[in-house]
């Protein structure tokens, strides 16, 4: 059942995804799995991880120090944050900031690319007008006797409004001001409206000053209190607007914004972007309710609960459903504080909840905290009625209608974004609470979306058979082509020893798949032969399995399965036998492919063609000895605790276009691969078997790991691949030391571009300035072609090069690289090896949950 | 066998550690910079997560888990190669192969540009040099946070530069920031 229960954590936007995958059969080729490049609005949120791995000792030359002793305001006197008091120091600084830029050696290596197209695009970035140039100072806060709920301790802590200054930011814990008290620690007395007596103690932390990314967190707070100005609601982490929600059938879509403040290439800039939550108005209680009728009363409950993700309102926090406790009722005692409390008081005291049904069993729920250690295993109980069903459940996945609704509303067109970010931007400008906090910190947003010169890279030329060569086109869609071209490379004498296994009623189906099999194939040079059939009496999964074995007997190149159904069971069992028993390549096709006859046909000769082994088509690869590897990790969706980690890697893409496939078996807590190693090191040596040499430079993809744990990706994959790298090519006694760039691939970012204020920049678009990050080494790539929603650019950020290319080189063998997914005659959102990484761990995790047979390594036998 | 998410499990340098099965990348990270020169452990060739003394290297080599990725690979035959899926080379204009262009290094750049860095990866006291050498590369040098800083009772001046630092202070958690 790991399935559903994943399914239901699933975020709304990425149904494009693992869904499918376990519907393979059915998403026959094409259409569905092929390129990702759906409208992803909900995106990572960790935000962490800028790279600083030379560490701080490296060359800090102190550059522009020529300004001397820039005054900061007067520290414990000030008592308001006046503007004026810091003019002739913003000046001073200005200049400043002048002479470093200035002072950079002109002839510097520069990340920024020069070929291609120019192209004015804008951005969902905003500049920061003005923004505090005072310091701040930083205390802690607490509470005796503790307060659990943030906003209670924000009422408390205002009584003292005065003593803080007009404009102070306090989060729960952190208190920031401009003034700085007399004493180190500043203890006050306060009363909450219920009339309990707090004490409350200041303590002095530090300084932030303008130069240290403290200063960024406290700009993000300052943007989010003055977003609550707008009467927003937080979920989780993000602000969402319940006035503006929207009903869909049983849920509320709540708007919302997702807005980060960072250092970006040059200046601070604040992202803002459209999310949506889907709110489940339904609780636990409810559910509990509905299934009172049923005599297997307490069966019927878990199986209708457990594993749900809920939402407790009062803390804004989620909790996963482990057990319902039937023995227990909320006015059970539990003890709180040395003093045995009831739930009913203690929400009440605590929450100033009133609970209604006293005699609902209780939730228990195993803490999640990060504080680990001793508290791990600790059980949350919970109360039914409080906790709110988060996500969708399977029943409203399926539903046509429902999905397409939820589509409209979250997938938004350039134009209608672009208009909504202007309309939240309006908004903070004008609704007073809000203009309040911004100009209490002197903080002021621009109000136009940050203009951003990007580069199209030129459509790149498909090759084909017959020396032919055609241009991708401004689509970057060659599909047309198959009519007239010709796969570059097919087996010499043709698909001639293979088997098809067919359910005898569905004969007729299969005469025409084959067919307009023929027919297409034909046309492209690829010469399928008539196959052994096999007739079956029923399509039980047992008796496909034993046709399977009865056809292995006879060594066939391939076996095709003939499904009346779509069946991901069925499908799970022929993929095992094929891949993991035998080492035959499988393809399953459905009665649906003959509805679209020849264009269905089309596609399934192609991955046929693939899956032995041969290549459809090639772009022209300026470099030889090239490998270029995709790296990608999938959970198992039968063992919880398991992943695998699937490496794809291209061979000489210039005389023997194959790529080589590994997959290996890892845990799934670790977000860095353990055995990344052993995985390239086959790759090497099937590189050197079949080209007696290592390849002159490698490019390694690596997707499946957040930015923000790009740091420690880097101590413990890069150094450790270097190394054994240079260890590898001197045991060859190679003459040349190895190239190698390491990159990383992100597909979930925030960032969004647009082209005339209401298109999609086209695929190829290049940015690499303004937006990106100075830490890194990093561009952002639009590969691929949409045609609903914006488009989400790909970011990659090269942590790792000594492959002596320049940026547009990397640029565009990146792009040349999108062009190469076999299941899809166009550019697909991240390189070709990626994808296929992603497609196989994707097959391991969900089908076969074992290791696939090495024989069938040079085949995309998981297309 | 299913093992469970909230498992606890012990540091290979320290078995004082104690933490999720999660965090031990990240924690094995820390602690190998931190015992660097007092414990030398192995890493196993099959997974760089099995840190093992020397005296049971071998044991483990042979006992490994994930030996199977090799042996695997070892016992099960390779793929045959066919000559048919050779073809002719694809001629291009360009030719990028004698190209040798510096690369480009971000490090290098952020070290003098005007941004606010982030101190990712740090211990503690190399953090708190670091942002103090920010400040004084960014807001000049006699920026009088160094005067406001000598009066408070923590940490004073110089106390680690992250030249010395790589054990200059006792290794704490670092302050949760939210």
């Amino acid at each position: 059942m790991g399935d559903q229960e994943r399914g239901r954590r699933r975020p709304l936007d990425d149904s494009d995804r693992s869904p499918r995958s376990v519907q393979e059969p059915r998403a026959k080729v094409f259409r569905d799995n092929g390129p990702h490049n759906r409208d992803r609005s909900e995106a990572s949120r960790s935000y962490r991880g800028a790279s600083s791995y030379h560490g701080a000792s490296t060359s800090r030359g102190i550059v522009g120090s020529t300004a001397c002793a820039v005054e900061a305001p007067s520290v414990s006197g000030a008592s308001a944050p006046s503007t004026h008091g810091s003019g002739p120091n913003t000046e001073r600084r200005r200049v400043d900031r002048y002479e470093i830029v200035n002072s950079r050696p002109a002839d510097i290596v520069t990340k920024r690319g020069q070929d291609g197209t120019p192209i004015k695009l804008l951005s969902n970035f905003y500049r920061l007008k003005t923004k505090p140039q005072w310091r701040i100072v930083h205390y802690h806060v607490d509470f005796a006797p503790e307060v659990e709920v943030v906003r209670v301790r924000c009422g408390i802590l205002s009584e003292h409004a005065r003593i803080l200054g007009t404009g102070y930011l306090f989060d729960g814990a952190q208190l920031f001001t401009t003034k700085k008290f007399e004493q180190d620690v500043t203890v006050l007395q306060a009363t909450s409206k219920q009339g309990v007596n707090y004490t409350i103690t200041i303590k002095f932390v530090g300084y932030i000053s303008a130069a240290e990314p403290r200063f960024l967190q406290v700009l993000n707070l300052i943007l989010r209190r003055s977003m609550k100005g707008l009467n927003l609601e937080q979920v989780g982490r993000n602000l969402f607007d319940p006035h503006a929600r929207i009903k869909l059938f049983e849920v509320e879509l709540w708007p919302g914004y997702e807005t980060s403040i960072r250092q970006h290439e040059s200046d601070i800039l604040v992202c803002a972007e459209i999310t949506h939550k889907v709110m489940r108005s339904e609780t636990i209680y409810d559910i509990l309710k509905r299934t009172t009728h049923s005599d297997r009363y307490i069966e019927e409950c878990r199986l209708n609960t457990l594993g749900l993700v809920v939402l407790t309102d009062y803390n804004n926090k989620t909790y996963r459903i482990n057990e319902l406790d039937f023995s227990q009722s909320p006015l059970s005692t539990f003890n709180c504080k040395g003093k045995d409390t009831t739930f009913v008081e203690y929400y009440l005291t605590k929450y100033n909840i009133r609970i209604r049904d006293h005699r609902q069993p209780l939730i228990l729920s195993k803490n999640r905290d990060k504080a680990q250690n001793n508290k791990a295993n600790d059980i949350v109980l919970l109360i039914p009625e409080l906790c709110r069903v988060t996500g969708l459940t399977d029943d409203m996945r399926k539903k046509m209608d429902f999905m397409r609704a939820l589509a409209n509303h979250t997938r938004m067109n350039p134009g209608r974004r672009i208009e909504r970010l202007q309309t939240f931007n309006r908004r903070l400008q004008t609704t007073a609470d809000s203009v309040k906090v911004l100009k209490d910190w002197n903080m002021q947003l621009d109000d136009k979306l940050i203009e951003v010169q990007g580069r199209v890279i030129a459509p790149q030329r498909i090759v084909f058979n017959n020396r032919s060569r055609v241009s991708a086109g401004d689509n970057a869609d060659w599909t047309r082509y198959f009519r007239d071209q010709q796969m570059l490379t097919t087996p010499r004498e043709g698909l001639d020893r293979w088997a098809v296994i067919v359910p005898e009623r569905n004969l007729r189906d299969l005469k025409q798949l084959l067919d307009n099999l023929h027919r297409a194939a034909r046309g492209m040079g690829f010469n399928i032969q008539k196959p052994r059939e096999s007739w079956i009496k029923d399509d039980c999964t047992s008796t496909y399995i034993q046709a399977l074995d009865d056809c292995a007997r006879c060594d066939p190149k391939l076996i095709l399965c003939f499904f009346a159904r779509n069946n991901p069971e069925r499908y799970a069992a022929i993929k095992k036998r094929g891949y993991v028993d035998r080492a035959i390549p499988t393809q399953v096709v459905t009665t649906n492919a003959n509805r679209n006859g020849l264009s269905v046909a089309t596609k399934i000769a192609i991955q046929i063609n693939c899956k032995l082994g041969y290549t459809p088509w090639m772009i022209e690869l300026p470099l030889s000895g090239l490998m270029t590897i995709g790296f990608d990790i999938a959970k198992c969706s039968r063992n919880r605790s398991k992943a695998y980690g699937a490496l794809v890697a291209s061979m000489d893409l210039q005389q023997n276009s194959t790529f080589f496939s590994t997959v290996a078996e890892c845990s799934a807590y670790d977000v860095l691969a353990n055995n990344l190693w052993p995985m390239i090191l086959k790759a090497l040596r099937q590189y050197e078997r079949e080209h007696k040499k290592l390849p002159t430079r490698i490019i390694f993809y690596r997707d499946g790991v957040s930015s923000g744990s790009l740091k420690q990706l880097f101590e413990y994959e890069v150094k450790d691949i270097v190394e054994k790298l240079d260890a590898e090519y001197k045991r060859v006694s190679s003459t040349t030391a190895p190239m190698l760039a390491y990159i990383v691939v992100t597909k979930s970012s925030n960032t969004r571009f647009f082209l005339d204020s209401m298109r999609n920049p086209p695929p190829g678009t290049v940015v690499d300035d303004v937006v990106t990050l100075p830490e890194r080494y990093d561009f952002y790539l639009v590969s691929q072609t949409v045609r609903q929603g914006t488009v989400s650019p790909t970011s990659y950020n090269v942590l790792y090069s000594n492959i002596r290319l320049s940026p547009d080189q990397l640029q565009k063998l990146t792009y040349k690289m999108c062009h190469l997914y076999y299941n899809w005659s166009g550019t697909t959102r991240v390189p070709a090896v990626c994808q296929y990484a992603n497609k196989l761990a994707t097959l391991v995790g969900t089908h076969l949950h074992a290791i696939p047979q090495c024989a069938l390594e040079k085949k995309f036998y998981y297309l | 066998m299913e093992t469970d998410p909230n498992e606890m499990i012990y540091c290979p340098y320290n078995k004082a550690h104690k933490m999720l099965r999660k965090k031990l990348q990240q924690h094995i990270l820390k602690c190998r910079e931190l015992y660097k020169d007092e414990i030398e452990l192995l890493v196993c060739p099959f997974n760089k997560a099995h840190l093992i003394p020397e005296p049971d290297f071998l044991a483990h080599t042979r006992s490994c888990i994930d030996r199977k990725i090799i042996a695997h690979y070892q016992h099960s035959a390779p793929a045959e190669l066919t000559e048919d899926t050779r073809h002719e080379k694809i001629e291009t204009e360009e030719n990028w192969d004698d190209d040798d262009v510096p690369d480009y290094n971000p490090q290098l750049y952020v070290a003098t540009a005007n941004v606010v860095r982030e101190p990712n990866g740090m211990f503690p006291s190399q953090r708190k040099a670091f942002i103090k050498a920010e400040r004084k590369r960014l807001l000049g040098q006699d920026s009088d946070d160094e005067a406001n800083e000598k009066t408070q009772s923590r940490g004073g001046p110089g106390k680690a530069t992250c030249q010395t630092s790589q054990r200059s202070a006792p290794y704490k958690l670092p302050n949760r920031q939210r």
